[in-house]
Formats: structure tokens, C-alpha cells, sequence
């Protein structure tokens, strides 16, 4: 799991668990210690984070650690009591209230363990599901009534875990910090959908560790989540990408495990994932092995998706960041417009450069389209040498084929709609929302939950005229 | 029994001379870039059009003897392709894709009598120059290729040896291509082009060329190198393990590889200068793993090139400097910047080349005890980051006695060429300055005579001290 604890407390946590499951929980009910589980039917406002995991604190880390020790000895009781407070404190931290919930059930607590599972599935449901139905330690509880109202609860919570889907903002809870030459390093990422009316972030893939972004494309029925690792290496041709893996989740069925692809090369500089009707695929730019330094797109896991209607999503990742470009069926840009089929070409600003990544959002019933650009490039000739790099935002009224530029400035982002229409565009760090494109340039946008983002905005490409 | 130009079976009469045994010759011929401990260190390479042979001084008649069009060979379907395999195999990761295009062709050898003889791969619109490398201007080609003389042995009809030679120095190791394989009456060889035509970062320059910044690929073989020269950016020239130079962009254009830059109070170093790529790495960290030295026949090549260079543009022999001497950051444009400070490399030997003449050379016996307001007259200690003309701060301690020490170094860095402001502060910019001329000047036949305070940027001692005044006063 990709969460803010520490690897080396994260390790002990497999010994925890193991103990546990070796003197399987439930085996033996202590006698006056309550065993019943009633449980809150789930509501979408209790669905999903409420905020970024934060890392646990000096001291939090030294009672979790204490309180593995007291596990470890037999002291299931105290760990428990030394955890609680913990939990209280953070919250959002999944793997903390999973602990909390094993040295419960060894402690024979059967309403805690019971209420930390089934608020833990609440919360992350893809990260824990398959893992709480596995493991040993709730091997007891699971085929008790608790366990079969803990089952329920979960049933529940994964009616509205899908109906979220269809209705959120395809996104990614995304925290990380940049360092030399740019080069991004994340600390947390999950692929998932924003669910503006209660506020709140709901994963779609279980977290992968080391992940650095995740194209989310619930139409398509998948989650794909891209990791590597880069090396600053400065040498000329630097920084590098190596390790490159790529897993996709199907929505389908969370528990079935990712389709998985895995790239040996080690001198990339971008990653592309599409995920379209046709499914999910990848390329590498790599100058290694391959002409003109572009790999051909390899297809990962079904080859088609669920809905072949779906729109085409593609994610361009470097060691900055990321772009992100959408195209609904049958609409693209091209020759300086929108172009639809069986439809006159709509001419946009120059502003929308041809090189750029476009994400065109269409809501039909208003008649409204809303095209976001991305310009990333590097030109190197006489008038000008370095980074070329700004976003450009226009409204188009389809009925009129105008198209009116509302943004135009330095920077990158993205923009996106929810299943409900509403408008969402990402400049920077900062997400705004706007509950219809008719209203975007008449109206402020509102900045949404901090942490949740469309894209790992790029920094411009420094030195881009060099080696 | 033998086979005819027309590939059917042909008796041989009894009593006859040797000459018809092996009546013909098969030839593969591919652009690669091959290396004996790695396999193809370029993908994709590809057959190359449009050669003539000849065999003995004459031109050779037979099946596509003359190659017009590449032949495309699938994985495992020809023999060619299973010699080139052959090696391959052998030398790369079997993950690693393959070239496996070749150009063909099948010479006749009739009257080709046991005995040494010398086969002439010409591809068309080559010459046998002995430049250092490619053509000085822009070529309307996309490859140039020089011929390649294969001197090769026929006994009993069949192949015994295929070597490639040089024709006017039998002692001399050729590099710009390779008999890879042969065997029976088949013979694969790769060509290395002297040119190989971009247009990717490249316009026309405005001004005249003024400086030679020299690069390392940070790699072990020049695949990625050529492959980014083709298709985003790079340098005027690569020089590959071998020695052999690959000319990308002609010296009147302007090439991407330099990035934001300064050197001599000039930003944008691209405009002015030629880049020349050097196919070696930096371990990372240093210290990392032992790796093989710069090369002498890179050496060797570079310092041809460079005489070249000089000669063409009129360049004064100090304008040669290294990536790390120039590149500045992002952020700031006059801030030498960290992320290339290792480019040409700590195994790339500058002294190499001063003692052909070029690059900066530092003047004999200077005395730095009458230089920076006369400091390491009095004090050993080293300056350092924060030390400040205007506190009289000097090695970290107030020198009431002592001033403008600070000012006078920087004005012999910014003498030198490196990007310094004369603020009389021993500041961010002096200290990347100085760690980069100790990066240039502390390598070959000088790394013995490296002051303890290599690796620390900000200390200057008086070696280095004195190493920075040299430099400084050699400067025309």
C-alpha cells in the first residue's frame, strides 16, 4: 500500500499480521468482552478520504512501533489500546485502522475490529477488500455474524463505490515534491474519482507503491497505474527512466489482480498510456532501441474495453510530470479546429497550437463544448531558444461554431468533466470547478479538495536546446 | 558441383583452374554501428542502398550487384540474418531488438583465382577522404559513407579470411566499417556513415562560430546519441568507441546541445559554438564501479577534429571548453548549474589535448603570493563560500590587513570565461565556477597534483589558487 507509513514500521506490520493469523483471532472469545456488530448502513459522504493521508508524527510512529512489540509478546489488548488513539488522529491512514482492526479481533474486541473493517472499507474499499477477505487473522470472524455483517457492509459500500464511479471526477490524490533539475518525486498517488457534493476522494485501484501517475478512465472500465524510476544521472541525454511498469485494474472486478506490463529499458524520457475503446495500451520514448526514439504501443490486458463508446484518454509522463488528453467519440482537433463527424469544422484560437494536448469536453444537451490545450515543446531556432510552455482555455457554442478564448496563460494543466457535467480544469496545482461549461468564463471557478488533481503538472523543460 | 550467377548448379571440367569453384559472392551489407563486447549499439540499423563493388580495382558484374533498394530480411528466414544473429546473440541481451535489414548482393567471382585479393564496398556519393570527419557543409544526402576496402582470401572456391584494410597503411585500424561475419561464399559487412543528416534543432547560424564545447553521452555506445541526433537533438559531431566521427549538422548551422549557457560574457553558447560528443559515461555516483578510460582512438580522432576545427573557423585554440564550463541552470541563466557539472566527465583527460596545442593551456611558474591583495603570502588557509571583500572576511576569519581578494579571483574566472559576477563576494556563482574549473583542470596527467579540496567547491587553496591565476594569464 502506498501510504505515508514509514517503510521500516510498514515492514513490521507483515509480523504483525502473521502473529495474528498464526493464533487465529476469533479461535476463542474471552468471555464479558462485547461481541456485537451493529453497523451504520454506508452513505456516499462517508465514502472515501476526506483529505491527503498525512504522515504519522515522531511520537504516533513510536506508539505504533510500541505497540507492535506489546502484539509481538502476547499483549494483543494493550497494542490495541495503544493503537486507538492513533487511528483517531489519522484517520485517513487505511493501513493504521487495518492493525487496529487485527489486534482487536486478537483481543477478542469484536465490535472494534468489526467497526474498523467496515469503516476501512468505506474508506478504501480496492485497498483492503481482497486483503481483509484473505487474510487468516479474520478467518473466524469472517464466517461469524459479525463476519457476515462485515460481508454485507461491504456489498453496500460497493453499490455506491459504483455508482461513485459513474458520477465522479476521474482523478488522482496525488502529493509529491520536486527536486533538482525538476525531476518530480511523488510520495503518495491513487487513482480514483472526485465526489464533489460530499468533498471527498474514492480510490479506484489499491495503491501501488512508488506510483507516479494513474490514468483513470472509469467509461473504459479501467485504472491505469504508471510507475518507474528516474535518475537525475547528469550526463548529457539525463535525466533517465528505468523500471517502467504498468498495471491496469479493471473496474470490473476489483479483486482480480492488474494486467501488468514492464518496460527493461533504461534510458526513457516519457511514458505514453492510452486507454480508449480499443483498451489500454503504452509506448516508451525511448532513443535506445528505437527509430525516431518512439516505441510502437503495446496493448496491456483486454483488448477492448467495456464500453465501445467510451472516450479516448491519453496521459504523456516524464520525470516533470504529466499531460493529459481527452477526446470524446467521433471529436478531435485538427487544422487549426474542432472537428466532429458530420459536422463543420469549428475554428479555434491559433493559441490552440497544433503540438499541443488537447482535452475537448462536450456536453450535447447544452449545445456547449470546452476545449483545454496544453503546450509543452521546445523550440530551438533563431528567433527563439527554450521551452515553449502555456495552456489555453476556450468555450465553444456549438449551435454558433464560435469559439471564445476564456484563459490563455504560462503553465500546464488539464481539464475534465464529471458524470454529472460539471466542468473541472486544473492549471498548476490548483483545481477549479464549474457546474456546467456554459458557466466557465461567466463564473469564478471553486477550488476543490486540496491533493486531488487531474495531472502532475509539468514544470517547463529547462535546457530544453541541450544535451 | 557450384553454383552459377543464375544459381543453378554447374559442372565444373576436370583439369580446370580453381577460378570456378567459387563463382560467385554474396554480399550483406547494413548501416550499424557494431561493437565487438556490446553486440549492435544501434537500433534500427538498416541495409544500405545504392553500393557497387569492385573486386581488384575492377568493378564487379553479377546479381544486384549494384544494390538499389535495401532488402528487407525477416528473423531467421536467410542465411544473412542467421551470421548476423550469430553474433549478435552472443554479444547482446536476447531482449534487445535487432537489425536484421540488410542491402544484398551476389558478385560474380569469376575469374577470381585461389589467393588474397581486395573487394571495394562503394556506396554511392562516397570518397576516400582522410577528413577528420564528414562534409564541412550541409549535404542534400541524408548519408555519406566512405568505401571500404575488405581484403579477403579464396581457397578451394571458398572464403578463408575477410579482413578490412586500410590501402594506404596496412598497420592502420579502420573504423568507419566491419567485416562482421563470413563464411563459405558469403560475406556481411556494416558501414559506419561520416554523415548522417538532421534537421531536428538545427537553423542556420547568425553568428560566426567562436567556441568548440565538447560533451560526453553519458553512455556506453552511441545508439541513444545517434538515435536523439536524428530525431529531437544533439551535437555537430559523435565520436564512437572507435574513433569514428559521425557528423550530424554542418558547422554553419546552429545544433541543439549546449542548452541555456555562458561562456566569455556570450549566453547561449548553441549560437556561437560547434558541440562535439564524446561516447563515454560518467560512473553515478563517482567512485560507483570501475569503468574503461576515454579511448586513445577517441583521442585520437578528437584531436584531428579539433586541428580541423580550429583551422576552418579561425578559432584561437583556447576556445575549446567542456559542457560543465558553460551550461547554466534553469533558473538562472548566469548561474552555472549542477545539472550537467560532470559533462565531459572526471575520466575525460583535458590534458590530452593541451599537449596537442588545444584548449586552455595554463602558463608556467606563476606566483600566486603576488596576486589577490597578496593573501596566501600571509594566510594558508583556503577561501572559502562567504568569504567577503567588503567584511574583509578571508579562509572564514576577519583579515583586517588584506583586501579585494575575492574580486581579484573572480575577475580572473570571469577572465577564464566562467559565468561570475565581480560582487568582491565569494558567493553561489563563484562557488559553481570554481568547482567546475577544478572539474576541467584536475584531470590527465594534473589529477595527481588534485588539491584535497577537489570535490569541495567552495575552498580555493593555493594550488588552486594558483592553478585559477595560470589559467586566467594564458588567456589572450
Amino acid at each position: 500500500m502506498n501510504t505515508h507509513v514509514p517503510h521500516r514500521v510498514r515492514l513490521s506490520v507483515a509480523a504483525f499480521v502473521a502473529a495474528t493469523s498464526a493464533q487465529s483471532a476469533f479461535a476463542h472469545e474471552p468471555k464479558g468482552v462485547s461481541s456485537v456488530c451493529d453497523l451504520t448502513p454506508p452513505t456516499p459522504s462517508r465514502l472515501g478520504f476526506a483529505a491527503l493521508p498525512t504522515p504519522l508524527s515522531p511520537e504516533d510512529r513510536r506508539v505504533v512501533k510500541e505497540a507492535e512489540l506489546n502484539f509481538q509478546k502476547g499483549n494483543h489488548a494493550e497494542a490495541k489500546v495503544a493503537l486507538d488513539p492513533v487511528v483517531a488522529k489519522n484517520p485517513n491512514d487505511g493501513e493504521l485502522r487495518y492493525r487496529l482492526a487485527v489486534a482487536s479481533a486478537a483481543a477478542g474486541d469484536v465490535r472494534t475490529a468489526c467497526a474498523e473493517i467496515s469503516r476501512l472499507m468505506e474508506l478504501d474499499l480496492v485497498g483492503f477488500a481482497k486483503r481483509y477477505e484473505d487474510d487468516k487473522a479474520f478467518s473466524v470472524m469472517r464466517s461469524s455474524d459479525a463476519g457476515i455483517r462485515v460481508a454485507e457492509h461491504m456489498r453496500a459500500v460497493e453499490v455506491l463505490w459504483r455508482q461513485a464511479m459513474t458520477t465522479g471526477l476521474p482523478a488522482m490524490m496525488s502529493k509529491g515534491a520536486r527536486g533538482g533539475m525538476g525531476i518530480w518525486k511523488p510520495s503518495y498517488l491513487r487513482g480514483g474519482v472526485y465526489l464533489h457534493e460530499v468533498q471527498r476522494f474514492l480510490p479506484l485501484e489499491p495503491g501501488v507503491e512508488g506510483a507516479s501517475a494513474a490514468l483513470v478512465n472509469p467509461q473504459a472500465r479501467t485504472v491505469s497505474v504508471l510507475k518507474f524510476a528516474t535518475s537525475a544521472c547528469k550526463s548529457d541525454f539525463c535525466p533517465h527512466i528505468s523500471a517502467v511498469q504498468v498495471l491496469v485494474f479493471s473496474l470490473d472486478d476489483f479483486r482480480r489482480p492488474p494486467s501488468r506490463w514492464r518496460s527493461g529499458e533504461e534510458t526513457t524520457t516519457m511514458i505514453d498510456l492510452r486507454s480508449g475503446p480499443r483498451g489500454t495500451a503504452v509506448r516508451i520514448h525511448d532513443c535506445c532501441c528505437w527509430k525516431g526514439c518512439t516505441s510502437p504501443w503495446t496493448s496491456i490486458g483486454p483488448k477492448r474495453a467495456a464500453s465501445g463508446d467510451s472516450q479516448s484518454m491519453e496521459m504523456s509522463v516524464d520525470f516533470r510530470g504529466s499531460l493529459l488528453g481527452i477526446a470524446p467519440p467521433g471529436i478531435r482537433i485538427a487544422k487549426g479546429g474542432l472537428l466532429s463527424v458530420g459536422a463543420a469544422a469549428m475554428p479555434l484560437s491559433a493559441e490552440h497550437e497544433p503540438t499541443a494536448v488537447h482535452d475537448i469536453l462536450v456536453d450535447e444537451s447544452a449545445g456547449a463544448r470546452l476545449v483545454f490545450s496544453a503546450t509543452d515543446r521546445c523550440e530551438c531556432s533563431a528567433k527563439k531558444e527554450g521551452p515553449i510552455f502555456h495552456y489555453d482555455l476556450s468555450a465553444i457554442n456549438a449551435k454558433t461554431g464560435t469559439s471564445t478564448v476564456v484563459e490563455h496563460n504560462i503553465g500546464t494543466g488539464a481539464a475534465m468533466l464529471d458524470g454529472k457535467k460539471a466542468v473541472y480544469v486544473q492549471t498548476g496545482d490548483t483545481v477549479r470547478r464549474w457546474p456546467s461549461i456554459a458557466s466557465v468564463g461567466k463564473e469564478n471557478g471553486m477550488s476543490i479538495m486540496p491533493g486531488v488533481v487531474l495531472v502532475v503538472p509539468r514544470s517547463p523543460s529547462g535546457n530544453c536546446c541541450g544535451l | 558441383m557450384a553454383k552459377g550467377d543464375t544459381g543453378k548448379a554447374v559442372s565444373v571440367p576436370k583439369n580446370s583452374p580453381a577460378t570456378v569453384k567459387v563463382p560467385s559472392l554474396k554480399v550483406y551489407v547494413r548501416e550499424a554501428f557494431f561493437m565487438a563486447d556490446q553486440g549492435e549499439c544501434w537500433i534500427p540499423g538498416s541495409g544500405i542502398a545504392k553500393l557497387s563493388f569492385e573486386i581488384d580495382g575492377k568493378a564487379v558484374a553479377g546479381k544486384n550487384a549494384t544494390t538499389n533498394n535495401p532488402h528487407k530480411v525477416a528473423v531467421g528466414l536467410v542465411l544473412t540474418v542467421t551470421l548476423h544473429e550469430a553474433i549478435e546473440t552472443k554479444a547482446r541481451a536476447a531482449t534487445r531488438a535487432k537489425s536484421v535489414e540488410c542491402s544484398e548482393a551476389t558478385l560474380s567471382l569469376a575469374g577470381v583465382v585461389d589467393g588474397k585479393h581486395v573487394l571495394k564496398v562503394i556506396p554511392e556519393g562516397s570518397s576516400a577522404s582522410s577528413d577528420a570527419a564528414g562534409p564541412t557543409t550541409s549535404s542534400t544526402q541524408s548519408r555519406l559513407y566512405r568505401p571500404l576496402n575488405i581484403e579477403f582470401s579464396v581457397k578451394n572456391g571458398l572464403l578463408t579470411a575477410a579482413q578490412e584494410t586500410d590501402p594506404n597503411d596496412a598497420k592502420a585500424v579502420v573504423t568507419h566499417g566491419h567485416v562482421t561475419a563470413f563464411k563459405d561464399d558469403e560475406l556481411c559487412i556494416d558501414l559506419k556513415p561520416d554523415w548522417m543528416a538532421t534537421s531536428a534543432g538545427v537553423h542556420k547560424r547568425t553568428k560566426a562560430v567562436d567556441l568548440i564545447v565538447i560533451h560526453h553521452t553519458g553512455g556506453k555506445v552511441i545508439g541513444p546519441a545517434l538515435n536523439e541526433a536524428l530525431a529531437a537533438k544533439g551535437p555537430h559531431y559523435e565520436i564512437d568507441p572507435e574513433g569514428h566521427v559521425v557528423k550530424f549538422v554542418a558547422d554553419d548551422h546552429v545544433a541543439s546541445h549546449a542548452g541555456e549557457s555562458w561562456w566569455d560574457g556570450n549566453p547561449s553558447c548553441n549560437s556561437y559554438g560547434i558541440g562535439i560528443e564524446i561516447v563515454h559515461w560518467q560512473p553515478d555516483p563517482p567512485g560507483s564501479a570501475p569503468i574503461p578510460p576515454v579511448q586513445d582512438a577517441q583521442y585520437a580522432s578528437l584531436i584531428a577534429l579539433l586541428n580541423k576545427l580550429v583551422k576552418d573557423h579561425k578559432l584561437k585554440p583556447h576556445r575549446i571548453v567542456g559542457h560543465s564550463d558553460v551550461r547554466t541552470s534553469k533558473a538562472d541563466p548566469r548561474l552555472l548549474g549542477s545539472d550537467r557539472q560532470t559533462c565531459p566527465g572526471g575520466m575525460f583527460e583535458w590534458t590530452r589535448l593541451e599537449d596537442e596545442g588545444l584548449g586552455m593551456i595554463p602558463v608556467k611558474d606563476v606566483k600566486i603570493e603576488d596576486a589577490w591583495g597578496g593573501y596566501f603570502e600571509s594566510y594558508k588557509e583556503p577561501l572559502r563560500f562567504g568569504d567577503s571583500d567588503t567584511r574583509r572576511v578571508y579562509g572564514g576569519k576577519p583579515r583586517k590587513d588584506i583586501s579585494g581578494v575575492i574580486g581579484e579571483l573572480q575577475g580572473d574566472l570571469l577572465t577564464i570565461g566562467y559565468s561570475v559576477k565581480v560582487t568582491g563576494e565569494f558567493d553561489d556563482y563563484t562557488r559553481q565556477a570554481v568547482d567546475r574549473f577544478k572539474r576541467h583542470f584536475y584531470t590527465g596527467t594534473r589529477s595527481a597534483l588534485a588539491p584535497k579540496s577537489l570535490a569541495v567547491s567552495d575552498r580555493i587553496d593555493e594550488d588552486t589558487a594558483s592553478m585559477i591565476l595560470a589559467v586566467s594569464m594564458s588567456i589572450p
